[in-house]
């Protein structure tokens, strides 16, 4: 067996989090976008989803195959049954996961694919769990953030009579365990949008008091000693209707980064993640979320010269994270999403939805690509 | 007005374009600044104080030196706000 290549630039990388839903769309196309288009990559994207209209999967201009994977509720065992069907295809170098409720899954089969040569920088169960919304404000503790309290609820009721005494007052943020947040302003509306959170995402719903202010956001790579790399800091300026970023802009908020930098320190982080922060009225930060991947605005990384997929694809290869140069931060520099049709013929779209496994015939040359 | 450390550090973060336009990189808040205001913030991010402002805008826009203090510590305020 040959010895596996260091260079990351000819690696075969499976991402997933390739639905592209425009009011919040998934990282996968945004990372692959990022590994596309970083200076001398010429391997092979590979992407993985959980639906055949995850439009990701259909981008031929930067991915190569597509291949469904098992729900994450099938759990482990049937994940790596899954991923060793897509070996057996096509080998791969490593594998991105960039949705949060997969990544129970992949830390369990993370050892099992590292002996199949497949890397992942991902943190351990302890250190996911340690970021959980409900334990962020053990965490802000720690790490010297403030951070909203959180409570835990598997009855609406709550929100009928407020124990104002305890500092509970409207409005307040009712929140999924993994994705959603909402903004309510009443118990009618709170308990609209329990229901809706306790349907998609189960108990417990989480609710927080509501601060108003500026979020901040702030995507890096951790490098498993508490250390920080390649931090790009984004303000956002428009959002839809699910409060996610459709445009934003690079910041340097140094108060932004050295809150980062005590997290990571607390939490001793492996791989990507997002913090999700907002500036009060008063200039206090408070930690919202932190998010175990990257982000959806990632590619914003690639366009203020901070290619952060390529350099996690770097630290996998080998490289110490000090050795890692970044350019400067670009303040200034702003993406604005827009949504773009993928014109798929249907043949396509049953043959992933039967076998589960896509390929697009394409010949990358340095330079050129044909898609057939 | 005493421009407070805190101040000076928050009025370097504004990069500032001949056009106008200043950008906080630290808040990503944007500003459109008229010409006198341009001039006038250059002098303090090189490390002036109000007096040297006051001063240069006397001498540019031949006014009395009481008006033109007035409108300096006016902008100053606004400024103070913005960048708070």
């Amino acid at each position: 067996m040959s010895r596996p290549s260091q260079d990351w630039r000819g690696w075969r990388v499976a991402i997933t989090g390739m639905n592209a839903k425009p009011e919040n769309p998934g990282p996968g196309a945004a990372v692959a976008r990022c590994l596309r288009e970083a200076p001398g990559y010429r391997g092979r994207l590979v992407g993985l989803g959980y639906e055949a209209l995850d439009a990701g999967l259909y981008q031929r201009q930067r991915i190569d195959s597509g291949y469904l994977l098992p729900y994450p509720s099938s759990g482990a065992a049937v994940l790596l049954d899954r991923l060793d069907e897509i070996l057996a295809e096509e080998p791969l170098d490593a594998i991105l996961p960039c949705l949060d409720a997969e990544l129970p899954n992949f830390i369990h089969v993370q050892a099992e694919l590292a002996q199949r040569g497949v890397r992942l920088l991902l943190p351990d169960r302890e250190q996911l769990q340690a970021r959980d919304k409900d334990r962020l404000p053990a965490l802000g503790e720690a790490a010297q953030v403030t951070t909203p309290r959180v409570r835990q609820l598997t009855d609406p009721r709550f929100f009928d009579a407020l124990d104002e005494a305890d500092g509970w007052r409207w409005p307040l943020v009712v929140k999924g365990v993994f994705y959603d947040a909402y903004v309510v302003h009443g118990p009618e509306e709170a308990r609209l949008r329990f229901g809706q959170l306790a349907a998609q995402w189960g108990y417990p719903v989480l609710v927080q008091p509501f601060v108003a202010g500026e979020e901040v956001n702030l995507c890096a790579l951790g490098d498993g000693q508490g250390g920080l790399v390649g931090a790009v800091m984004m303000r956002k300026l428009a959002l839809t209707e699910k409060g996610k970023a459709w445009s934003g802009v690079v910041i340097d908020d140094p108060e932004l980064l050295a809150a980062a930098g005590r997290l990571m320190a607390a939490l001793r982080w492996r791989g990507p993640f997002e913090l999700e922060m907002l500036r009060g009225r008063d200039g206090v930060l408070h930690l919202v979320e932190i998010n175990p991947r990257f982000p959806a605005w990632v590619y914003l990384s690639h366009g203020a010269g901070r290619n952060l997929p390529a350099a996690l694809l770097e630290l996998l290869a080998g490289s110490a994270a000090g050795s890692l140069v970044f350019p400067p931060p670009r303040p200034g520099v702003s993406f604005i999403r827009y949504a773009e049709e993928v014109i798929v013929d249907m043949g396509e779209i049953m043959r992933l939805s039967a076998s589960g496994a896509l390929t697009h015939a394409t010949t990358r040359q340095a330079g050129t690509t044909t898609h057939h | 007005m005493l421009i407070t450390p805190e101040l000076q550090r928050r009025l370097c973060d504004l990069s500032l374009q001949a056009d106008g336009h200043a950008f906080d990189v630290r808040t990503g808040r944007g500003y459109s600044l008229n010409a006198t205001a341009v001039e006038s913030l250059r002098v303090l991010q090189q490390g002036g104080d109000s007096d040297a402002v006051v001063g240069m805008l006397v001498c540019r826009c031949n006014q009395h030196p009481v008006v033109v203090q007035a409108g300096v510590l006016h902008w100053l305020q606004q400024l103070e706000g913005c960048l708070a």
